[in-house]
């Protein structure tokens, strides 16, 4: 297709058809194939343990968030919803978890993101990143910890979603598109596609509000878990621009945001949260 | 360096929770210029965010549910009615933001000045303002209240991560309702979390060294509260030493005991009690030092060593209350502007919001044997009360306690529905001096839980006409 049709095609068809999939919430969440992989043959040799099937799980957000939906369908009809895969444990039980996990690992669709590998890794990344930030954010502020950590790996979900989508609409126009074509796209619709598809999982709705709501203003004003993810997102993206200037970058800039004094983070609570970025980067590299 | 040019004000108050606030307002109505600093972005301290409102709000979700449950849900017919969190903590945030507007409008209305800030001293009657931008301010005042409340205390034993082993803060926060909870701690907080999640239908279990819980009360009394807790499903372990506490990596808390029990459950919440928060304040600057025990020392004016610094609230230590923090608060103020003092009588009333609740007054029963001799106790269940029958409530007892003549009323405790509310009539009695027939010769409305009080008057006139009769 030539360029200038390509632009046409994504400014028009593409976008019009990602903003209606989002509006309809008719999207679906892919899953990594190598830990669905693992998953299913830990659970068909039957050799599988209760840690070491939530290892796997938490190694994958887009399974985890798989198994937490199947978790929370009318199937099983939980009264409260489940919000974490130790929650899904402590509830259902290895066995229920562990045939969840499995018919998730069989069933659903397995991703693929022809020629948008790479990016789909820094995707995952970024997820674990932010989850390990908003955990300590979480137990810095004496909140919900899992909670935090929940809405801090699901809070781009809608980013591959909307890849997916995105890669199948090229496909069938014959035709692809690169990361920088595509990000702008996913930006605008990622928080919206992600709280579409938390809300009809039948996720905690604070963690669907959350979701929607990292990126607006209306995060840094009433909700505080949009909050802990808005910056926790903000800790994650300065990490993987400038590993080395990291900290520094953080102590100049940071006491002045928003998220920082809608948190109440005085630079004492500041210095504490920075001095975890260690057990961040451990966490975050034991989710990859 | 400083960064701007001193502000003077008449009074400076640090920290907004119940003893700062009612210190300010208290300035603010003898037409002094206030300025009250708090860190946290609304005024009401732990008690509005952390501490007393939520942890009621959610007390008395509990207790709905647990009504509910208990009255209109047939168990036997397989009918089930579960509750999440979410809801819980939708109720307890629209409870705090509306006791939060309602602190606002009253600073507002008093014109104290507000500063969100992390206040330390530079010198006896002088402070640094830290914002959380880290831009600074100083102020100086004549006077300075230091109500800067407290927080959980964490043994080392007991690491805390908010995650799997809570305190007392981030229970308030949980994403969801645990199938399990071990509570340690039996003091006030740890009975009224461990009473609340039971009837949330949480089973718990409550682990202490003491050999029962809330042991500053009437033994009676705590001797019930251990059989009602059971009813709810909970157990009471006492005489345990905490060994070690760790979560397994998948599901569970471990709990090893140093007799060699390991309990599990899905959460631990730490209540071993709370420290005072001084951390940062700058105290030698001020030429102050806590005492051995973390506090501030302070005199019946809550008037510290240092002239013109007084100390209110959890800060000096027990009793720790909301009500009582507040009453310092305004007696810290009015002695240091020379009003006169508050009239406050010394029948102070202990609430506690476990279910059910108890609440006590004056003497105990074996506070008074031991002063006096003996003691008249006259008794009332709320088993023999129509309002016992109507609110599903036969476990109660409401105690009056008198002295050996059996007249003078001197104490009264009470376990059951409403008693934090009821204490106040004994209170009222005690306050003015009356008598034990005071009750015998008022009417009571019909049916009430004060119904009580008519029915354990009644108990000590019978005991005294025997009395008489065998003389």
């Amino acid at each position: 297709m030539p360029a200038t049709t390509l632009d046409t095609f994504l400014e028009n068809d593409l976008a019009r058809e990602l903003r209606e999939k989002v509006a309809s919430g008719n999207l679906e969440l892919p899953v990594l194939s190598q830990t669905a992989t693992q998953v299913a043959s830990m659970c068909m040799d039957g050799a599988a343990d209760a840690r070491s099937l939530a290892n796997a799980l938490n190694h994958d957000p887009a399974l985890a968030g798989h198994v937490l939906r199947v978790a929370n369908s009318a199937k099983y009809a939980p009264v409260e919803p489940i919000v974490s895969l130790q929650q899904a444990v402590s509830r259902m039980g290895m066995t229920t978890v562990g045939q969840i996990a499995y018919a998730v690992a069989i069933g659903s669709r397995v991703f693929h993101a022809p020629g948008h590998d790479e990016w789909v890794q820094d995707m995952w990344r970024h997820a674990a990143q932010t989850a390990g930030w908003a955990r300590e954010i979480a137990r810095l502020k004496r909140t919900s910890v899992e909670g935090a950590f929940v809405c801090g790996l699901l809070h781009d979900v809608g980013e591959p979603v909307l890849l997916q989508a995105a890669i199948d609409l090229l496909a069938r126009a014959n035709t692809s598109a690169s990361r920088e074509q595509l990000e702008p796209l996913l930006h605008e619709l990622h928080g919206a596609a992600g709280a579409r598809l938390a809300r009809a999982w039948k996720m905690a709705p604070w963690i669907a509000d959350a979701i929607e709501k990292h990126h607006t203003a209306e995060a840094v004003e009433a909700c505080q878990d949009a909050a802990i993810v808005l910056l926790a997102d903000e800790l994650a993206v300065r990490m993987e621009r400038d590993e080395e200037q990291f900290l520094d970058n953080a102590r100049r800039e940071l006491p002045s945001t928003r998220v920082v004094e809608q948190l109440n983070l005085y630079d004492d609570d500041l210095e504490t949260l920075l001095g975890r970025v260690q057990a961040v980067r451990d966490f975050a590299g034991a989710l990859q | 360096m400083k960064s701007n040019k001193e502000l003077r004000f008449d009074v400076v108050v640090i920290g907004g929770g119940p003893g700062g606030q009612k210190a300010a307002v208290q300035a603010s109505k003898a037409g002094k210029r206030v300025l009250l600093i708090d860190r946290e972005s609304a005024v009401g301290g732990e008690c509005v965010h952390r501490g007393t409102i939520p942890s009621k709000t959610l007390r008395q979700c509990g207790l709905n549910y647990m009504h509910w449950t208990q009255n209109f849900v047939d168990r036997a017919a397989g009918e089930r009615c579960e509750l999440a969190m979410a809801t819980l903590l939708r109720r307890q945030s629209a409870v705090t933001q509306a006791h939060e507007r309602y602190m606002s409008r009253q600073m507002e209305r008093n014109r104290i000045v507000i500063w969100r800030g992390h206040a330390s001293f530079t010198a006896p009657h002088e402070l640094e303002v830290k914002a959380v931008d880290g831009s600074r301010r100083h102020v100086a005042a004549d006077v300075v209240v230091i109500a800067t409340g407290s927080r959980p205390r964490t043994p080392p034993n007991v690491p805390v991560d908010h995650e799997n082993i809570l305190d007392s803060d981030s229970i308030l926060s949980l994403a969801y309702l645990p199938k399990s909870l071990i509570v340690l701690g039996a003091g006030v907080i740890a009975c009224e979390f461990a009473s609340v999640f039971a009837a949330l239908g949480v089973r718990v279990t409550l682990v202490d060294k003491g050999e029962r819980p809330l042991a500053f009360l009437d033994s009676e009394l705590t001797t019930r509260f251990v059989a009602e807790f059971g009813k709810l499903g909970g157990e009471f372990l006492g005489r345990r030493s905490i060994a070690k506490v760790e979560f397994d990596g998948v599901s569970q808390v471990e709990l090893t005991l140093e007799n060699g029990e390991v309990l599990r459950a899905d959460k631990v919440l730490c209540a071993l009690g709370r420290v005072a928060q001084v951390n940062g304040l700058g105290l030698d600057k001020a030429g102050l030092a806590v005492n051995p025990r973390g506090t501030l020392d302070v005199d019946e004016h809550c008037s510290t060593s240092v002239p013109g610094i007084y100390a209110v609230g959890d800060v000096i230590g027990p009793p720790a209350l909301a009500a009582t923090s507040m009453e310092q608060g305004r007696r810290a103020v009015r002695h240091a502007l020379g009003l006169p003092p508050l009239s406050v009588s010394s029948t102070t009333p202990v609430g506690i919001y476990t279910i059910p609740e108890m609440s006590s007054v004056g003497m105990t029963e074996a506070e008074v044997t031991a002063r006096c001799g003996s003691a008249f106790v006259g008794r009332a269940k709320f088993a023999e009360l129509a309002r016992g029958h109507i609110n599903g409530d036969e476990g109660g007892l409401l105690k009056l306690v008198c002295d050996p003549s059996g007249r003078k009323l001197l104490g009264a405790q009470i376990l059951g529905d409403g008693a934090t509310e009821l204490i106040h009539v004994a209170q009222m009695a005690i306050a003015t001096g009356q008598d034990i027939d005071v009750f015998i010769d008022n009417v009571f409305n019909f049916p009430t839980f004060a119904e009580a009080y008519l029915v354990a008057a009644l108990d000590v006139l019978e005991q005294r006409q025997q009395l008489a009769k065998a003389a």
